[in-house]
């Protein structure tokens, strides 16, 4: 999203929702979804994706002595894996 | 308070006939919004909702099990089909909002509106739910009584130069639904730690995803932060609760439109902001409304209703009984 324009970015908001709920463990049957729709925007007739990884991203904000906030550095851990079959991208 | 007295207080709150002012005012301010929000999405329409959707139609029917008030499981799950279906949507918002054949068109629009969400839960904020639970009792409203087309084809045709009065019991529900709007998000904020220690503010406005334009540093500080975090939480407290005070009404209606309109300037929430203040029109006393519109035209309505009835102001008067 910080990467996008103002417009682009209002008009693109709901990519931010639908990111934000994707990253709950509650919502785990969206990512086989998700993973196709992947493939199939990733994918050429000659060259199929064959694997799609679903990967999260988060950086903690703590607090420090003098009464601000920080952000952490990046972390990152594997949401989900996927194996692509060919019926995916028809 | 007697039984006999809280009765009588609760027609009149819910039945006593009101002019229709306001609600039609709503009605094209909803319409508007609806129309907007389909803007919005118009890029992505088969994106979230078409047959390759980011999320299927089966999964979402998973996900949310049982009979669902949800357009696209009748419909051909085609690119051809899920576009007609949004087109007409989006004409039957304009009608809405023109108010021409306004009360088949409230029921299209909702019923629309409701698919989309169920289509498609992960996607939605908070002001489409608004604008869903507003639309269901807009459609018992009487929405097009002034301000519409419906209105000018009655008069065009003789029926009634001046329009009836009407039972605001819908335009009740949805002023109900506002203050609880602001009461549940008040009684969610008390729950959070966050909040109650004056930090949330902190965190939302060092999101970048969220940030919109910016906003002078000095407010940023950690003691304006918790002032204004506080100040959020008696604000939604107020338009929740004290809202109904007529005392207060025009005061804290005017710090709501503020507030609103700072997070509207600083946050990328797309619409939200509007959505709800669209139904602030419903707690102006619809001769304040009228007064206004009397002032903004520069008198030219106030002189017409000296000489009697133009078309055009029979549009806007109803009785002046209010």
């Amino acid at each position: 999203m910080e990467q996008l324009s103002l417009t682009e970015r209002y008009v693109k908001e709901r990519y931010r929702k639908f990111s934000e709920n994707l990253q709950n463990d509650q919502n785990d049957l969206l990512w086989p979804d998700v993973a196709r729709r992947v493939a199939r925007l990733n994918s050429t007739p000659s060259n199929p994706a064959k694997t799609v990884i679903l990967i999260q991203k988060w950086s903690p904000i703590v607090s420090r002595a003098d009464g601000s906030f920080q952000p952490e550095p990046w972390e990152q851990h594997v949401l989900y894996g996927y194996g692509v079959k060919p019926e995916d991208l028809q | 308070m007697t039984p006999k007295a809280w009765l009588k207080a609760w027609n009149t709150f819910f039945f006593e006939k009101r002019s229709p002012l306001p609600i039609a005012l709503f009605r094209i301010a909803y319409g508007v919004l609806v129309i907007a929000t389909l803007f919005l999405l118009r890029p992505d329409w088969l994106t979230w909702y078409g047959p390759h959707a980011w999320i299927s139609l089966s999964t979402m029917q998973t996900i949310e099990p049982g009979r669902r008030l949800d357009l696209f499981t009748i419909i051909p799950q085609t690119d051809g089909w899920i576009t007609a279906f949004f087109w007409i949507f989006l004409s039957s918002a304009i009608l809405l909002t023109a108010g021409l054949f306004t009360r088949i068109n409230s029921v299209i629009v909702f019923l629309c509106l409701v698919s989309i969400q169920q289509r498609n839960l992960f996607i939605t904020n908070s002001g489409d739910t608004f604008l869903r639970v507003t639309g269901f009792f807009l459609m018992f409203a009487p929405a097009g009584a002034v301000l519409s087309v419906d209105r000018l084809i009655r008069v065009w045709r003789g029926k009634g130069a001046v329009a009836p009065q009407q039972s605001p019991w819908a335009q009740r529900m949805i002023q109900i639904e506002l203050a609880l709007l602001y009461f549940a998000a008040f009684c969610w904020k008390a729950k959070g730690p966050l909040w109650l220690h004056g930090t949330a503010l902190y965190y939302v406005y060092h999101l970048d995803a969220l940030k919109r334009f910016p906003i002078p540093a000095w407010l940023l500080r950690p003691t304006i932060l918790k002032l204004g975090t506080w100040s959020a939480m008696a604000l939604e407290f107020s338009l929740g609760v004290l809202i109904w005070i007529k005392k207060l009404r025009y005061v804290l209606l005017a710090l709501g439109l503020l507030f609103h309109l700072f997070l509207e300037y600083s946050l990328n929430v797309p619409l939200f902001q509007w959505d709800v203040l669209s139904a602030y029109i419903l707690f102006v006393d619809p001769t304040d409304i009228t007064r206004a519109w009397n002032w903004i035209s520069g008198g030219v309505f106030a002189r017409r209703d000296k000489q009697q009835s133009s078309p055009e102001n029979r549009l806007l008067h109803t009785d002046a009984r209010q």
